[in-house]
């Protein structure tokens, strides 16, 4: 398939496709609206199944059912709608279910606007739903990587029996870029030999989609396994990128949208005779804690970037660990930030004057 | 060939969306408002981010006069228009460019003016944007299938053909030629004549191709789009 011409959101749905997603659930909301739409055209073609449904709420546990079902099923929304689903969410964790989840982050809180945001990174890498779990958590820069991240995520699902969020920031489901679909890289994913598909071989055990445990003894055995897994994950799946860190004197970090307006910046300040870096996280969880903590026996000062009021800094300073001050800059109500704005914060930086 | 290319009074931008509608709404109108009284209509009401009256600014500072949704460029999902966008035939300026949003649900806001298009027929042209790097309108028959939504929907028909085939800042003159391949097809298919050619500014002095060339500078592009990660 050649290069084609893609609003992100279009590239996320046609990214599913490729990687043999048949199932989508959804309830729309803007600025992913592209995605159901999209999904609903293609699917048909493929076989497949589009099923608008009453609410986002029947749409994750729509999910819950296709994933239990041994399907590679997605759905997508975008924060106040990824709000809804987080019950269902929780259960599949619990479940211990696969499947790609999409949100595609607009300002909040409450029903907020429809400009992007990045403020959605708590409920994201923290839980979001109850309980202990968590979702790997990609989180694509262009239009490009939200469709390899989609791609790639199915494959991380069903390696894992995990939930994977693909989290975008409006500017990634509405901004066009050209994209083309490529296979991620090859993955031993084992056979869904758990999924509840029919009884007919009695030689193996029944196959239960559950998320109920009233034993104690059993609810602790599935929580250690996840937790077990969690650890595995971080192992094989952390993934960040550095950009021009070799002699950085400060570092700026950022994800999503913000870290390519953070890495303009770079080049800018670089220009005007200032040492910084880029560290960008690629999964948020796991969190790629390690380049910070490298980073912090070298440069004098971090500043952590991102349209929210503050969240990711958080995991930041975690890593950091008091070795270096991370000072942080917001964009609130759901505007971009500029280049030019970073590269004052970084001036600002470079002066002591944060 | 590089004519200039001439236009009515009355251009109205139409085609799928990322076909290219609003760069070239935008383009058209700075152009016209350099030699006469312009408005720039945008009507599209279904994108949510980069309408053409987001550039509201550059717009006016070139003397265009800019009529958009009412919740354009605000926190707002609200798809409405004001009674503005009937000024053009009130006031008739030297050229009005409507900018329509990129599917036949965008377009069908255009039957609101139906009457007036009506009644201007000579003065007025609607033109469909192709570019056959956009997904689902990679062969004619995709093409002239939305084409026919789009002028049921809108209640026009369309009169030419502007060939956009481009990838954004990837676009080179092979993507170009594609371009003009598909109109070309849809052209044979339709009777439709093309009108021109959009090139890129950069690559326009370097297009060797038939059409009159229409050169276009990316107005809505942020800077920063241009890191690769």
């Amino acid at each position: 398939m050649a290069k084609k011409l893609m609003k992100g959101s279009e590239a996320i749905g046609e990214a599913a496709i490729q990687a043999g997603c048949r199932y989508f659930f959804g309830y729309p909301i803007t600025p992913q609206n592209e995605i159901p739409e999209y999904m609903s055209r293609r699917l048909p073609q493929e076989g497949g199944c589009f099923l608008q449904a009453e609410s986002e709420v029947a749409a994750i546990n729509m999910v819950y059912g296709a994933a239990g079902a041994g399907a590679r099923v997605m759905t997508s929304s975008s924060s106040p709608g990824i709000s809804l689903k987080q019950e269902g969410v929780s259960y599949i964790a619990c479940a211990e279910l696969p499947c790609v989840i999409v949100n595609i982050m607009r300002v909040g809180p409450g029903l907020g606007g429809i400009q992007p945001a990045q403020g959605d990174y708590f409920q994201a890498t923290k839980g979001g739903g109850h309980g202990d779990y968590h979702l790997v958590v990609l989180a694509p820069s262009t239009v490009q990587e939200a469709a390899d991240m989609v791609m790639e995520g199915f494959d991380i699902a069903d390696t894992y029996r995990i939930p994977v969020m693909v989290l975008g920031d409006g500017m990634i489901g509405q901004i066009m870029e050209p994209v083309e679909f490529r296979q991620p890289k090859k993955r031993e994913v084992p056979a869904k030999t758990w999924a509840a598909t029919g009884w007919e071989d009695k030689s193996r055990d029944r196959a239960v989609i559950n998320s109920l445990y009233i034993e104690p003894e059993q609810m602790l055995e599935v929580t250690e396994r996840l937790m077990a897994r969690y650890e595995q994950i971080k192992q094989n799946e952390t993934k960040v990128e550095t950009f021009m860190m070799e002699d950085a004197e400060y570092c700026i970090t950022a994800y999503g949208t913000t870290a390519r307006i953070a890495k303009s910046a770079v080049l800018k300040a670089r220009a005007m005779g200032i040492k910084v870096g880029l560290i960008r996280p690629i999964t948020i969880w796991p969190f790629p804690s390690e380049a910070y903590e490298k980073a912090a026996d070298q440069v004098k000062a971090f500043l952590t970037v991102e349209m929210s009021a503050g969240q990711m800094v958080e995991d930041v300073r975690l890593a950091v660990n008091g070795k270096k001050p991370v000072y942080f800059k917001g964009t609130l109500g759901g505007f971009v930030p500029t280049t030019q704005d970073m590269v004052n914060e970084l001036v600002k930086l470079t002066e002591g004057r944060e | 060939m590089s004519n200039t290319v001439t236009f009515k009074r009355y251009t109205v931008m139409i085609g799928n969306f990322g076909s290219g509608k609003t760069e070239l709404s935008i383009n058209l109108a700075i152009d016209a408002a350099k030699k006469g009284s312009t408005m720039l209509v945008d009507m599209d009401i279904i994108n949510p981010y980069f309408k053409s009256s987001s550039k509201q600014q550059i717009l006016e500072q070139a003397g265009v006069r800019v009529i958009k949704p009412d919740y354009a460029n605000t926190m707002m999902d609200v798809p409405t228009l004001p009674a503005e966008i009937y000024a053009p035939f009130d006031t008739k300026p030297d050229r009005a460019v409507f900018d329509i949003g990129g599917d036949p649900v965008g377009a069908s806001v255009l039957g609101l003016l139906q009457e007036h298009f009506a009644k201007c027929k000579d003065e007025s042209e609607f033109l469909f944007v192709i570019n056959p790097a956009r997904p689902m309108q990679s062969t004619p028959e995709a093409i002239l299938s939305l084409l026919r939504e789009i002028e049921a929907k809108a209640r026009i028909q369309v009169t030419g053909l502007i060939c956009n085939g481009n990838l954004a800042q990837e676009t080179d003159m092979d993507i170009i030629a594609q371009g003009e391949q598909m109109a070309e097809a849809v052209s044979r298919l339709t009777g439709i004549p093309i009108k021109c050619t959009a090139v890129k500014e950069d690559l326009a002095p370097s297009y060797e191709g038939n059409y009159p060339v229409l050169p276009v500078h990316l107005y809505m592009r942020p800077d920063w789009l241009n890191e690769i990660l």
